[in-house]
Parts: C-alpha cells; structure tokens; sequence
C-alpha cells in the first residue's frame, strides 16, 4: 500500500464535435456508399441513439440524502464491507457528494474507489486493478468534470475511515475542504469554486459503467456517524433518516439504521 | 471501359436512387426542423429578445445583441462514461420550501426567451426554471434542459475572491469570457451529464450575487439571453 498523493496518468479528454455537426455528418450523402448500407447503418444508429436515450445515467446508485436546507458540510465513517470483483471496465465507488442546488449541476465530493477511473481536463482519477481501495476527490463547477487520485491503494476490506467535506478554513483561504481519515486531502481548488453552501448532502455507493449493471457485484458500504453543517448554523446535527431522498437502481438497497448511519448495498451479499 | 458499361441503368438502380433521394430529403427536413427547434443549433437564428428590441442609446457594447460565430470556445469535453456523477433526481424533488417568488429584476415578465415560468423557489439560493409547458415531477435537470428548458439561478453566498478571472483561471482552456452589460461573465460548453446534447453554462456575478444561466442553446444564445435580462431588454 502507498500513502503517496499519486499524480493523474490518465488523460480521457475526447475531441468534441458539436451535436448538430455530428447529426449532419450521420446523415450527408456520400456518393460511394451504396443506400442499402446507409439505410441499413441509419437503422443501426437510431437503435443505438434509443438505447442511450433510454439509460438515465452511466453508473448505478444506492444514495441516502438530506436535502431539507442549505448545507456547508457533511461527515461520518464510510465502511469498505466487500471486495468487489475488479472487472476492467466496472468502476466501484463509494462517495460522500455535497450538491449545490437542483438548479445546477455542481457539486464536490470525497470517497473510495476501486478499478475503473474517471477524470478528463479537469483532472483524472487513473485505473487501479488491484484489491485495495484508493482515496479520490471529485468535482463538477463551471460546466466541467474533474477528478484526483490523492492517495492510491491505501483501504482494503474491513476499512472504516471517516470523511469530511466542510466549508473551511485552508492555506488561509474559505474553502472545500475534503478529508479523510482526519487529514486533508484536497483544498477545492487552487481557485475556489464560487459558491459555499448546498441544498442537498448524499452519501452512498456507485458501479460504473451502465452497461454491466446486472453483473452481481456484492457491494456493501456502511455509513455511521453521520453528521450535517448548516449554513447558517455552527456546529455539526445529526444527519437524519437517509431514505425519503433516496436515490436507488433497481436491485440496489438504501437502508434507513438511525439518523446517523445508513447502509447502501446491492444484494445478495457474500 | 465506356460509362455506359461501367454504371449500367436498370431498374432495380432507379429504385435503389429513389430510395436514396428520399432518405436525404427526409434526413435533410430533420436537420431543419432540430435546427429551428426551441433547443436551437449552432447556426441558429440568434433573433431573440436581444435581437428584435432596439438597443438604448445609452447602453453599453456589452449589451449587443452576437452573432453567431462570434464566440470561440473549446471543443474538448469529458464523456459521460469518464464521470463518478452523482445520481440525478428530480428537479422538484428538493426538500426546501417551495415560495412564490416575486419576478427577478432582470426578468420583470417572468418569461425569458419567449418561455414562460414553471416553477421558482426561493431562500440562499433562489432558481427558477422556464420551459414551455409544465414541468413533469419526474424530471431531472438534464431532461429539463434537453427538452429546451432553462434554470436560472442567483445564488446569495459568493465564495471570497469568486470572480470571473479566477474562474476563468480553473477552467483553463474550457471557459471563454463575456461581458453580460457591465459585468464579466464566464461561459462553458458543459460537460454532457448524460444521454442527449450538452448545455451551456454562463456565470457571472454583480458582487452581490452570483448568477448562473444553464441551457442548451449555442453560445450565443445564451450570451443574448443573458445580455437581455441584464440590459433590461426581456
């Protein structure tokens, strides 16, 4: 195992075409193409665009969430309960989010993960196929994704480490800062991002991508000594019952414990 | 070897040509019609609010109304696949109070590229929501923008030293800077949050609030849109 910040390896930014430019390619003539072809790949192609569009999301979710007032911070301990099988391609994820309105689409998050990375311009998350799980930070403000790998392979099975997201104090500036296992691991960002309270906390557990979302996993977090920052409150109060905001995939499990722990799972479990 | 042997004329090829001709015709009138649609494409028609009313004498550069083609941004992006996103939810499914909000100052009508209010809610962070019929329980942002919606929100928490230069400086190469009236904005062609096309996102703020502008409408669209609220054109 490596305590050491590793740096991103992996670059997955793809060279974007505008939609409408691509609707307009799919579907221009080309004079050497016989129509049989063309009529049998546009059929081909509206199959695939209904598939996508029939998806709701690329991963698979059992979430527990507040979303009762404006937050600047959420903690507790997220437990590694099983090792899931790492097949290349399947991301295995275990994250704390705090959403900034339902408005938008930002958000910061810290958590576990296991095999398949993320990231793109932003900043990437690279692949680890091995059994332990590795500390990362995310984020999506302004419009763009990014991720980082701040330390690689640390957890195995069996690990309880807490977590923090809290709007506070670092290198002398207000800002995200995301912990675990009480030391900082990311002071979002070198610029802040521009807001310092959500209106929605999450805790839970993530498998990407969609397409191999039937496999059985055995997934298993635990979530205990869950706590919520109000706005406009000091201190730290009890996170509540995390189901009535819920967020869960068919075969996915959000279990109300008490208000401060949740557990989210796909079953059956070893 | 004569044209006439190498593309022999016979029937089963007529048929074949007509099949063909009319695929492109029908491909063709798609194109259009998405073209001219409420979600807009890139080449389309910029005449909005900002267009169509004449401009005060008085008011600044920055509130002329773009044309397309003026605004030069990234075309890198993060696929969908390449995200650990959170699960989406319902727009409506917040636990906040749901108010009746008086119009924004910016938008006296309550209706802001021709697409009426459905749906605004109050406190720290105020959003409301235009779209051209009533919003579904169901639906998520991404669905709400996909279907030509627009969110604006106006947030009352400013991160210390939030501005369009800093951010500007995090986005690096994705975000392109505007001035919406007498403000600096910033603008991003979004990262996809799932299936469908990808939004803009516009940001500015005017040291009280921050404000945001989320659609899929070309760049400029959106920089018109946003211009009419500020220049009081809407």
């Amino acid at each position: 195992m490596n305590d050491e910040p590793s740096g991103p390896s992996q670059v997955v930014v793809l060279d974007g075409v505008p939609p409408h430019s691509r609707g307009r390619m799919m579907a221009g003539p080309s004079g050497t193409r016989q129509p049989r072809l063309m009529v049998v790949r546009a059929i081909a192609l509206c199959a695939v665009a209904t598939l996508l569009s029939a998806s709701v999301t690329f991963g698979e979710h059992a979430t527990g969430a507040r979303a009762e007032d404006y937050f600047d911070g959420v903690q507790g301990n997220m437990a590694i309960r099983t090792d899931p099988v790492t097949v290349p391609g399947v991301g295995f994820v275990h994250a704390a989010w705090l959403e900034h309105s339902t408005f938008d689409d930002d958000f910061v998050s810290i958590g576990t993960a296991n095999s398949l990375g993320a990231g793109g311009p932003q900043g990437t998350c690279p692949d680890s196929y091995d059994p332990y799980w590795s500390i990362y930070v995310d984020w999506f403000l302004g419009g763009t994704y990014g991720c980082l790998t701040t330390n690689s392979n640390v957890y195995g099975v069996g690990a309880n480490p807490s977590f923090e997201i809290y709007w506070t104090s670092c290198a002398g500036y207000s800002r995200f800062v995301m912990s675990m296992a009480y030391v900082p691991r990311a002071c979002l960002l070198p610029w802040n991002p521009y807001w310092t309270a959500g209106d929605r906390i999450a805790v839970g557990l993530e498998t990407t991508p969609w397409w191999l979302i039937t496999e059985d996993y055995n997934i298993d977090a635990k979530w205990t000594n869950l706590r919520k920052n109000y706005s406009n409150l000091s201190g730290w109060y009890v996170f509540g019952n995390c189901e009535g905001y819920e967020v869960q995939n068919p075969n996915y499990q959000v279990q109300y414990v008490s208000n401060t722990a949740c557990n989210t799972y796909l079953p059956p479990l070893d | 070897m004569s044209l006439a042997r190498a593309t022999p004329i016979t029937r089963k090829r007529v048929l074949w040509a007509a099949v063909w001709l009319a695929f492109v015709v029908a491909a063709v009138l798609t194109i259009r019609a998405i073209g001219t649609g409420p979600s807009g494409g890139d080449e389309a028609d910029t005449a909005g609010p900002a267009a169509e009313t004449a401009v005060p004498a008085a008011a600044l550069a920055s509130c002329l109304a773009l044309a397309e083609g003026d605004i030069v941004e990234s075309q890198k992006y993060t696929p969908p696949e390449s995200m650990r996103l959170p699960p989406e939810v319902p727009i409506l499914s917040s636990g906040a109070a749901t108010v009746t909000l008086p119009p924004h100052r910016w938008i006296p009508t309550n209706t802001l590229d021709g697409l009426p209010l459905q749906y605004a809610r109050g406190g720290q962070i105020e959003g409301r929501l235009f779209l051209d019929r009533p919003l579904d329980p169901s639906m998520t942002l991404r669905v709400f923008l996909a279907e030509g919606g627009i969110s604006f929100v106006q947030d009352s928490q400013i991160a210390p030293g939030a501005t369009a230069e800093r951010l500007l400086e995090f986005l690096g190469e994705r975000g392109v800077a505007v001035d919406i009236g007498e403000y600096a904005g910033v603008l991003t062609w979004a990262d996809p949050l799932g299936p469908g096309p990808r939004h803009h996102e516009l940001w500015w703020s005017d040291g009280v609030f921050a404000y945001k502008l989320l659609a899929v409408r070309s760049a400029v669209e959106i920089t018109n849109i946003a211009r009419s609220m500020v220049c009081g054109l809407t």
